[in-house]
């Protein structure tokens, strides 16, 4: 069973982006989470939540949906 | 960004709720061995090329009271994960509660595990994935329709009270983390069920269950239920105004729904509205599809096994359906993001549903 799990990993894992199709907020990797780009992320995530009727990570995406 | 892939995952089984009216808790972490040999598990995980992980502290260990915490295995375990670069999707209740807080049909609940949820995300800043309550249908409906877990309890009141709590203490975790976190994403990992008429009497029975069966990600969502089922939690107990805070308060656009899918979760339902197992009819493409068009979320696929069987490829064959369904509903358009195999490793008494305390090993795990 883990083989089988591991080949189809290795086989799959650079064919289905998450990102690019999905969210428009990205994942943070554990050590990306003090990186520049990612605290950058988290002061804009912040400032959406704020707004009040604030737009979001889904919005967009239900919208194309 | 280095989690720009498509997320395969694994999970580490914690569930941990009470049996025999709380004199047993049914620790799965224990009874698999990961509290001694959670370093090995770690190494497994890698092993298998997997980068993000379903895992959680065990919350009667780690939560001791009001405000109140031992983080010791906490630290050690998710110090190592972010030593390793692991991705961890945390869930804070896996199917229990801490001995001090009683069980699901405690109204303090919600607002206490909200508590929790923000002062674990403050000692973890850097986890952004969380499933803050596991699994909320099956929760309520083991703990108070079944009578099998924690408040054991058999009834449609307790049953309402359960799933109301449990899904008001997500919500109010979700906005503790993001509050703290606000990039954070929560994935639900929720069970994705079908009910299928055996015959035309069980029509409407079957009907029922097929709205019954949405109710916590509805609650959750904010989605307006279905008029039967607005009259169900309203006789057994919920008020227009506790009906309304789901309404107010959700997070639906922090959210991706994961559907759990194991072969047990389709059944056929009699006249009298008991049911059977089925086996598998639809699948997971056919049933996930039916929650997309409900919720219009992102998907994960974030459960799904089977036992390594006589003739020792039983799983295999079960790994690859459920990757071609995984496929299948992308291609239609839904949004899936990624899949799991869980657990790691073999799971204990789940054969039961953790009804027995036999230690009965299950052969489940990627690693068997």
């Amino acid at each position: 069973m883990g083989e089988a799990y591991k080949k189809l990993i290795s086989q799959w894992k650079e064919v289905l982006p998450t990102q690019t199709a999905c969210l428009q907020m990205p994942i943070i990797m554990p050590q990306e989470s003090n990186d520049a780009w990612a605290k950058q992320q988290k002061a804009a995530a912040q400032q959406v939540l704020s707004q009040p009727g604030s737009s979001n990570a889904n919005t967009s995406l239900q919208d194309l949906h | 960004m280095a989690a720009s892939q498509f997320l395969f995952a694994t999970g580490i089984e914690n569930s941990y709720p009470t049996i025999q009216n709380g004199k047993v808790r049914q620790d799965e972490m224990e009874k698999c061995g990961h509290y001694k040999f959670w370093q090995k598990d770690f190494d497994l995980v890698q092993e298998l090329g997997i980068e993000v992980l379903r895992y959680g502290p065990p919350i009667h260990t780690t939560w001791t009271g009001p405000g109140k915490y031992n983080w010791d295995f906490a630290d050690v375990t998710f110090n190592d994960l972010l030593r390793r670069n692991i991705l961890p999707i945390v869930d804070l209740c896996h199917f229990g509660v801490p001995d001090w807080l009683g069980n699901f049909q405690n109204p303090d609940f919600p607002a206490l595990f909200a508590q929790y949820a923000s002062d674990f995300a403050k000692r973890f800043p850097w986890v952004q994935l969380y499933t803050p309550v596991n699994e909320m249908y099956i929760c309520a409906e083991f703990s108070a329709l079944y009578g099998w877990w924690n408040e054991q309890l058999s009834s449609d009141k307790a049953f309402v009270t359960a799933l109301k709590n449990i899904v008001k203490a997500n919500v109010l975790a979700m906005h503790a983390i993001l509050a703290v976190r606000p990039d954070a994403l929560f994935i639900q990992s929720e069970s994705s069920e079908y009910f299928h008429a055996s015959n035309p009497q069980s029509i409407k029975p079957a009907e029922i269950l097929n709205a019954k069966r949405f109710l916590s990600l509805d609650l959750n969502y904010g989605r307006r239920v279905d008029s039967d089922m607005y009259e169900y939690l309203l006789d057994n107990g919920m008020t227009r105004d506790e009906y309304h805070f789901f309404l107010d308060n959700n997070l639906k656009h922090q959210c991706i729904m994961g559907n759990d899918y194991y072969r047990t979760n389709e059944h056929r339902v009699r006249a009298d509205g008991s049911t059977v197992a089925s086996g598998e009819i639809y699948g997971y493409h056919v049933i996930t599809t039916q929650y997309h068009d409900r919720y219009q979320l992102p998907v994960m696929h974030t459960e799904t096994n089977l036992w390594q069987g006589p003739n020792g490829d039983e799983a295999v064959f079960w790994l690859w359906k459920e990757w071609a369904n995984v496929l299948r509903v992308r291609n239609d358009g839904v949004p899936i993001v990624g899949f799991t195999w869980y657990s790691l490793t073999d799971q204990v008494d789940w054969d039961t549903a953790l009804r027995e305390n036999s230690n009965n090993n299950n052969p489940l795990g990627s690693t068997t």
